[in-house]
Formats: C-alpha cells, sequence, structure tokens
C-alpha cells in the first residue's frame, strides 16, 4: 500500500535520488511535527509520550514516504506495515465510535490500493492529512489532557497539513530538478549509445562488402578454372570427366547463387541496401523481366500471358530492388508449374495499390502453410520434392523489397490448382509521365 | 595506323588465381595478356606495356580499383586506354561511380561468364 514512486523503470542514479529525497522529507516531516508539539501549551512531554509519539510518527511517514521499499529488503517492509496497522488499530480502539471513520479511510486506501486504482495526489494527501490528524488527536489526548480538544485537533490538522504540503512540495521540486538532471544524463548516454550503433552499424555494412567479396572471389576462379578445363585447349577429356566437370560447376553455380542470394537479404534486411529511387515503368519493367524469362518458358512448354494496362504507369521506386522481387515470383511460377502450365502476369489497379499479379497452374500451397511462406529458409514439402535445390529465400527477400517500397505481397493459393501473387505498391508513389 | 596482330590486354586484380585463370582464359582467345598484381604495379605494367584494353578489379589493398582508374585517366597517355571494371562485389551500387571515373563498362565477375567477358572485350575494343 505504499504510495511510493515506483522503481521498476529507474535508473540506479533515480533510484538514489528518489531514496535520498525520501529520507530527507521523512525527517523534514518528523522536525516539522516534533517542533509544532514542543511549542504547543499544555502537551505533557514525557519519555512514554514522546517514544510514542516518535514511533507513531515514523510508522506513519515510513509507510507513505516508502522508506522501506528503498532501503530495506521485503522482511522490513512486513514489519512496516504490521507496525502501521498496529497504530490504526489502537488509535481506532481509543478513538472508541469515532474509529469507524479511521478505520474507513485506512480502508479505502487499501481498496484502492488492491484494485490498483490511481488516487490522485490530492485525494492521497487530504486521506493521510484526515488519517493523520485522527492519528494524534487520539494518541496525543492522554498525554495533553490540559489542550482543549478542538484546538487539538485545529493545530493538528494543520501542522499535519504543512508537514505533507512541506513534503509534497519539496518532493515535486527537488525531484523535477533531479529528474531533468536525470535526464541530461540520460540524453548524453543515449546519444552516446547511438554513435556507438552507428559505428557498429557501419561496421557490419563493410563486413558484409568485405565477406562478399571474399566468398565471391574463389566461387569466381573455381568457375574460371572449370571453364578452362572444359576448354579443349586443355586436352581431350574423357565422358566421365566431362560429367564430373558439369557437375562441379553446377554446384559451384549453385553455391554462387546461395551466396549471392544470402548476402542480398542480409543487405537488405539491414536496411543497408541503398534505395535508388527512379521513375520506373513498371510495364517496362514486367516486360524485361518476363524477356529474361521466355527461354525458361519455352523450354518448359509454359504457356505466358501478359496483360497490361492501355496507360503507362510510372512509379518512383527502386528498378534494380523491384526487378528481383518481381523475378523470384516469375522464378517461381516457372519451377513449381508442370511443364506445359499457364503463368500469367498482370498489371492491374486498385483504388489504392498498383499490383503486378503472377498467377500460375503449378503445385500450388496448403492454405495452412500460406502464413509461414515469407519466412526465410522455409519450404513446402512439396516444394521440396517439386526442386530439391532451392533455399526459401526469394520469397523473403521479394517481401523484404516490397516493404521497402510501402507496399505488400499478398498469396491466393491452392493446392494442386495454382496460386496468385500479388505485388501490392501504394499509388502514392505514382508519378506522372511528365514528372 | 596499322593493327597489332594480337591485342594486348591487361589484367590488374590482387586475387591470384583470377589473374592467373584470366590472363588462361584471354590468352586462349588470342589475347597477349600480362597482368599486375595491385593498382600501383597496374599502372606502371600500363605505362610499360601500352596495353588495347585494361581488366581491373575494384577492390584491392592499397590503391583500390578507382583510384586506379582516376590515374589512369589523368595520365595524357594511357587515359585512352578503355577500362573494364570488375568486381567480385554483388550489388552494382558502383556502377555509377565508375561509370563517370571514365571506365568503359562495369562488370561483376560472379555474373559474367569468362566467354561473355572475353566478347565484351572484343566489343569494347572494337568500338574504339
Amino acid at each position: 500500500m505504499q504510495k511510493s514512486i515506483s522503481l521498476s523503470t529507474q535508473l540506479p542514479m533515480e533510484k538514489k535520488i528518489v531514496r535520498n529525497m525520501s529520507a530527507a522529507t521523512a525527517i523534514l516531516s518528523l522536525i516539522t511535527l516534533g517542533i509544532s508539539f514542543y511549542f504547543l501549551p499544555g502537551v505533557n512531554f514525557n519519555p512514554v509520550s514522546i517514544s510514542l509519539f516518535t514511533l507513531s510518527t515514523l510508522a506513519f511517514l515510513i509507510i507513505y514516504v516508502g522508506l522501506p521499499q528503498l532501503y530495506l529488503n521485503e522482511t522490513f517492509l512486513m514489519i512496516g506495515d504490521a507496525l502501521y496497522i498496529a497504530v490504526v488499530t489502537y488509535t481506532a480502539y481509543r478513538a472508541g465510535e469515532y474509529g469507524i471513520l479511521m478505520l474507513f479511510l485506512y480502508f479505502v486506501i487499501i481498496v484502492a490500493d488492491a484494485l490498483k486504482y490511481p488516487l490522485s495526489e490530492y485525494v492521497f494527501v487530504v486521506l493521510i492529512t484526515l488519517q493523520a490528524a485522527f492519528f494524534y488527536i487520539i494518541v496525543g489526548a492522554p498525554f495533553s489532557s490540559e489542550v482543549r480538544i478542538g484546538i487539538l485537533t485545529l493545530f493538528t490538522f494543520c501542522t499535519v497539513s504543512i508537514a505533507v504540503f512541506v513534503w509534497y512540495f519539496v518532493y515535486q521540486t527537488v525531484y523535477e530538478r533531479s529528474m531533468r538532471y536525470v535526464l541530461e544524463r540520460k540524453t548524453t548516454y543515449l546519444k552516446s549509445m547511438n554513435d556507438h550503433l552507428k559505428a557498429v552499424d557501419n561496421m557490419r555494412t563493410s563486413m558484409l562488402r568485405v565477406t562478399s567479396h571474399e566468398f565471391q572471389t574463389p566461387l569466381v576462379a573455381i568457375r574460371n578454372s572449370l571453364e578452362l578445363m572444359r576448354s579443349n585447349n586443355m586436352g581431350k577429356l574423357t565422358p566421365k570427366q566431362l560429367n564430373l566437370l558439369k557437375m562441379a560447376t553446377t554446384n559451384n553455380e549453385r553455391l554462387t547463387t546461395l551466396v549471392k542470394e544470402l548476402l542480398n537479404a542480409a543487405r537488405i534486411e539491414a536496411g543497408d541496401w541503398k534505395m535508388n529511387l527512379t521513375k520506373v515503368d513498371i510495364r517496362d519493367l514486367i516486360e524485361d523481366v518476363l524477356d529474361e524469362y521466355e527461354p525458361i518458358m519455352k523450354e518448359h512448354k509454359h504457356k505466358l500471358i501478359s496483360e497490361f494496362p492501355r496507360h503507362k504507369l510510372f512509379m518512383k521506386a527502386d528498378r534494380d530492388l523491384l526487378r528481383i522481387s518481381l523475378k523470384n515470383l516469375v522464378d517461381n511460377a516457372a519451377k513449381y508449374t508442370p511443364d506445359g502450365g499457364k503463368i500469367e502476369v498482370k498489371l492491374l489497379e486498385s483504388a489504392t495499390d498498383v499490383i503486378i499479379s503472377v498467377r500460375d497452374s503449378g503445385i500450388g500451397i496448403k492454405k495452412e502453410l500460406l502464413s509461414h511462406l515469407f519466412s526465410q529458409f522455409y519450404r513446402t514439402e512439396k516444394a521440396i520434392e517439386t526442386k530439391p535445390d532451392g533455399y526459401g529465400i526469394g520469397l523473403y527477400h521479394s517481401q523484404l523489397i516490397v516493404k521497402r517500397h510501402k507496399g505488400k505481397i499478398t498469396v491466393i493459393s491452392e493446392e494442386g490448382k495454382g496460386s496468385t501473387f500479388e505485388i501490392h505498391l501504394p499509388k502514392s508513389a505514382l508519378v506522372r509521365k511528365s514528372v | 595506323m596499322p593493327e597489332k596482330a594480337s591485342k594486348t590486354i591487361l589484367i590488374i586484380d590482387d586475387d591470384a588465381t583470377l589473374r592467373e585463370t584470366y590472363q588462361m582464359i584471354f590468352q586462349e582467345k588470342g589475347f597477349t595478356a600480362i597482368t599486375a598484381k595491385d593498382g600501383r604495379s597496374g599502372i606502371e605494367a600500363a605505362a610499360e606495356n601500352k596495353p588495347d584494353i585494361i581488366i581491373l578489379d575494384l577492390m584491392m589493398p592499397g590503391m583500390n580499383g578507382k583510384e586506379v582508374l582516376g590515374e589512369l585517366k589523368a595520365n595524357a597517355d594511357l587515359k585512352k586506354i578503355p577500362v573494364i571494371v570488375s568486381t567480385a562485389l554483388i550489388e552494382d551500387l558502383e556502377q555509377g561511380e565508375v561509370k563517370s571515373l571514365g571506365a568503359e563498362a562495369y562488370t561483376v565477375k560472379t555474373q559474367i561468364e569468362p566467354d561473355d567477358l572475353v566478347a565484351l572485350a572484343k566489343k569494347v575494343l572494337h568500338t574504339k
């Protein structure tokens, strides 16, 4: 039931400040009350009254200022609570029928705390002031018999209010100032962290460059050597040797493609691929990709259909990146469609998007697997069965690229019937031809 | 000016196996191929041999390909030698920059087959 500041989100520096401030305000409030009572005529000071006064005041302040939580462990916190309950019970007992009000206030605070109801600072101050007033009147009464109860009530109420408001004022002022200091420290810290992260990012970029270079160079050297061996000038090879060379070449190509795709994906994921935004003729881009795939489509006897709107669509985009993204979709359509299939590539428009749709009559994808489709290295069993040499990064790559263009890729598929992948690019990226 | 019997190509690359394999590939296609293992010795070899064409790697220790290209193009005797930049980097972010420095063509090693590189060299020589 402590109304002290939550420490969970604070830095060590903040904890220290709050701790010192709480101690200072507790002492300040105690001294204020002590001095006030000392100067109150008629108060009978003796060791018992002073002890009781000190103990109960401490219990009261400790509970609300939250000292146990700051300085002590859970056990002491429970002792503090027990002490407070004892004081409340004793006061209520001494107050007789008025004690009900005291208990009622206590009950309100406990319930509010249990329900995590955020009592405003003002309500809280009023509640503890009322409680404190009751407390001092009841506890103090036997030791101040010469003081009229009305004057004592008024005096106690005013004194406690002053003590609490002084605490509140000191708390607010010092806390705000301290927080400003902490904030400045935090800002400096975050700035230095930011610089550090930038340095790490630059290092990663340069690592990627070096890795890319170091991986590709030996692959090119292997390819060149294999190519030279296959040429007639190096002597005639037996069919078996030629077959082995062909296998080595094929696997070298596979490794080259994998390295290239992995590095590209890493680059795009790291945001390292600078977007080179230009005015791109989307139809031209699609035709460019389809031209590249024409021999493959012919080889597999696929019927390739393309459809474009009459007017041209120019968009602000990174042509090379978009090309990779579309190429992956067309490549998948060609790969996962049995020979003699139908592949349709259309350029469409919706109210908000420019859509590049790639539809195939291929193997399709089970509905429950669609959500995994864009995950890195994910391949459906059917895809592995159809084309064992894929890596499951093409779609992942495509999606990263389209996302960088603030677009999305959607898929509709039915196992055994085919799939439709659509690249949606926001029309906000459309540019007029004249631009 | 009478044409030389075979064209001389200078291959500047820090990787020994690449230098050697490209040298053999070009020799097989009738070129006189000479090599240099870094940028500085590449410029010296160009000044000494006056090759007809240069294949230049980009990422090299010490003097990188762009610096070599800049120096070649700043040299009155060498600036007319066409340069094909060949890089092992996968992206072509530097393509524009390299071309603005005066390279005739930009190729990515993994993306161009040896035969295509020879054909490109021939094409560049033909258009010069």
